[in-house]
């Protein structure tokens, strides 16, 4: 061991290294302060870690152990290492592990593999040429990418905001609450709800037990003669009936029986129709289908957006992302409350950058993947 | 309901699976294609049926899913019998996509109709798809590993069956990236944020990063072989496929994942 050439015992050593580094980092220091490294910290730790592995590059002539990193032969106990700490996270569900010196130290021994590694392939570029300039370009893709989206992401956690915002329709709300401190924060940008709509899927009559209440399957056929989507009940049925708290309801026949069905709102209460002594038919709730908040948004620069958020379709206004998270599940369709997420997220294009970097880079892969290694073998 | 008819598609794809895998030992090659094909199209015809009739793609419940993951074995098993003309291939791609088709007859779970608003997004069917694909690639990778570690069927540790699985761990591996990214690009869309160590995200990295071992390990026995490594690369890629039965079903039984991950959908 620690004779050149280095194998993977020196690799795994390495890490067995780093695992008690990390362990006493987190007894003395405690766990990762993300929070710290709010910019300019990250930016200054970014620039700093590029500028360590640019001089061990320039190191590697001299200093056989750097050699030794930019190889494959380093990376394999580095990415199994990390695996191997992440998977203790994924069995415990301890997300206390992203603060875990160990696994944060895992991480950056492989983003200075990956540097390195790049870097060594850039300073071949005069080897490259018609027959291996793709393949090097889809190791620099595939390396440098990854690296650039884990540092960005990792250094710009502590500059992304998350926000929560509740807003009740025809005001117009600029305090939003921090998701992690709980701080209430004032926002250079105000949103007026004009409109909050949610639709929801068709009312649907199921039989469930009369003991457990679970849904079961049988026999007996369901036949619904006439739904009124908004209904009160007068008299022991229901009928139509357009304002504020309206109920869906159904005038099903299940097997011999027939009777009303509702599901319910938060001003009636919901109506079973008992079938026989072991089930009964009922609504459940509609699943909601889409819903969405018409707005208008200012900012402090005078900029007055109109639009439409719902989800998957946020609505982008000076860096920040406006989000439609819930609205008022007691009100279910009545609701007038939309809640909002905003996340602001600086580093974002270098994230995406890097994920982008990745996406050619798995084309690549998928184009070499039929290839022999052996045409390689002129590579380091 | 369109799931009523399932078992007549079923039977009638598998039969011409079965088919396919026999005449491929048989050295009936246009006979191979011919009925492979006729039952991946058969297959198609029922999940396209289905996806016209629910109105949503077909995506969102395990049942789904892994008739999904039944259509593309059989897939990825004639591409490679194409491409490097493995016999047993195909025979594998059959008993697995019986196995899923036997499940889906038997338990299926396949209730809900619906699909809430997180999961209407373009990002949904290739996401899941292409998932799929690469699971099915690498469940291949998975038998030919079992395969070789097993000296009862004399499959030597051969070059030529190596650079097999490494061929289809790197197409694998390039889909389940793929796979990654649309969700981490969905994910900004839909929950605000790319990456949020959600625990199927959180297996999804502990298996991308297990299959980039394997690869990585591949490349140092390239260079220096050792056959003991490339025995441990070989147990590698089995461990690396029970994650990836973690990340694809494992976590809704894992404890410590319940009520957490926003990826439970067909479970409720």
């Amino acid at each position: 061991m620690w004779t050149n050439p280095y194998t993977w015992k020196e690799g795994c050593c390495i890490g067995g290294g780093l695992l008690v580094v990390g362990m006493v980092l987190q007894w003395v220091m405690g766990e990762v302060q993300w929070s710290l490294m709010a910019w300019p910290v990250n930016g200054i730790l970014v620039a700093m870690l590029l500028i360590v592995i640019l001089v061990l590059h320039l190191l590697r002539d001299r200093v056989y152990p750097i050699r030794y990193l930019a190889t494959s032969q380093a990376a394999v106990p580095a990415i199994l290492f990390s695996a191997a700490l992440t998977l203790v996270m994924g069995i415990t569900g301890w997300m206390s592990m992203l603060r875990f010196w160990p696994l944060v130290l895992c991480y950056w021994w492989m983003v200075i593999i990956m540097g390195l590694a790049v870097l060594k392939r850039l300073s071949r570029i005069r080897s490259w040429n018609k027959s291996n300039i793709v393949k090097n370009l889809a190791f620099i893709t595939n390396h440098l990418g990854l690296m650039l989206a884990l540092v960005a992401a990792t250094a710009g956690s502590a500059d992304m905001q998350r926000l929560k915002m509740s807003c009740q329709e025809g005001q117009i709300e600029w305090r939003a609450m921090d998701e992690e401190s709980k701080a209430v924060v004032e926002l250079p940008l105000a949103i007026e709800l004009q409109d909050f709509v949610l639709e929801q899927y068709a009312p649907q009559v199921v039989l469930i037990s009369n003991s457990t209440g679970q849904k079961i399957s049988s026999d007996i056929l369901i036949h619904t003669d006439s739904v009124i989507e908004y209904a009160a009940p007068v008299d022991h049925r229901y009928v139509e009936w357009h304002s504020m708290g309206a109920t869906t309801a159904a005038y099903v026949h299940v097997g011999d029986t027939a009777g009303w069905v509702s599901n319910g709102s938060f001003m009636f209460p919901f109506a079973a129709l008992r079938v026989n002594d072991s089930c009964s038919a009922v609504m459940p709730e509609q699943e909601p289908k889409r819903y969405a908040s018409q707005v208008d948004v200012y900012t402090q620069n005078g900029q007055h957006v109109q639009g439409v958020i719902e989800v998957n379709h946020p609505l982008q206004i000076e860096g920040w992302k406006i989000y439609q998270l819930n609205y008022d599940t007691q009100m279910g369709r009545w609701s007038t409350t939309s809640v909002f997420e905003l996340v602001r997220d600086p580093w974002l294009p270098a994230v995406y950058a890097g994920l982008i970097m990745m996406v050619l880079g798995a084309i690549f892969m998928f184009i070499f993947a039929g290839e022999s290694r052996q045409s390689k073998s002129e590579e380091p | 309901m369109m799931w009523d008819y399932f078992i007549y598609f079923a039977i009638a794809s598998l039969l011409l699976w079965w088919g396919g895998a026999v005449s491929a030992f048989r050295n009936r090659k246009t006979l191979t294609y011919a009925l492979t094909i006729a039952g991946l199209l058969i297959y198609a015809a029922f999940i396209g049926s289905i996806w016209i009739t629910m109105q949503r793609p077909p995506l969102r419940t395990m049942g789904e899913t892994r008739l999904w993951y039944a259509f593309f074995l059989p897939l990825a098993g004639i591409i490679v019998y194409g491409r490097w003309q493995y016999k047993w291939i195909l025979s594998f791609s059959a008993l697995l996509a019986t196995v899923f088709t036997l499940i889906n007859l038997l338990k299926p779970e396949i209730h809900s109709t619906t699909l809430m608003p997180a999961l209407q997004s373009g990002w949904f069917a290739p996401h899941v798809i292409v998932y799929m694909f690469c699971y099915a690639l690498l469940g291949a990778a998975t038998l030919v590993a079992i395969a070789m570690l097993l000296p009862r069927l004399h499959y030597t540790l051969h070059t030529t069956h190596y650079s097999l699985l490494d061929q289809l761990v790197a197409v694998g591996l390039s889909f389940m990236t793929l796979g990654m990214l649309m969700g981490a690009f969905w994910a900004k869309e839909a929950w605000g944020h790319y990456w949020a160590w959600d625990p199927k995200e959180t297996w999804a990295a502990i298996t991308w990063l297990l299959y980039l071992g394997y690869i990585h390990m591949r490349r140092v026995t390239q260079k220096h072989p050792n056959p003991t490594m490339d025995k441990a690369a070989l147990w590698l890629l089995i461990l690396c496929f029970c994650c990836l039965q973690m990340c694809w079903w494992g976590i809704n039984y894992l404890p410590s994942a319940q009520g957490v991950s926003v990826h439970t959908y067909g479970m409720k």
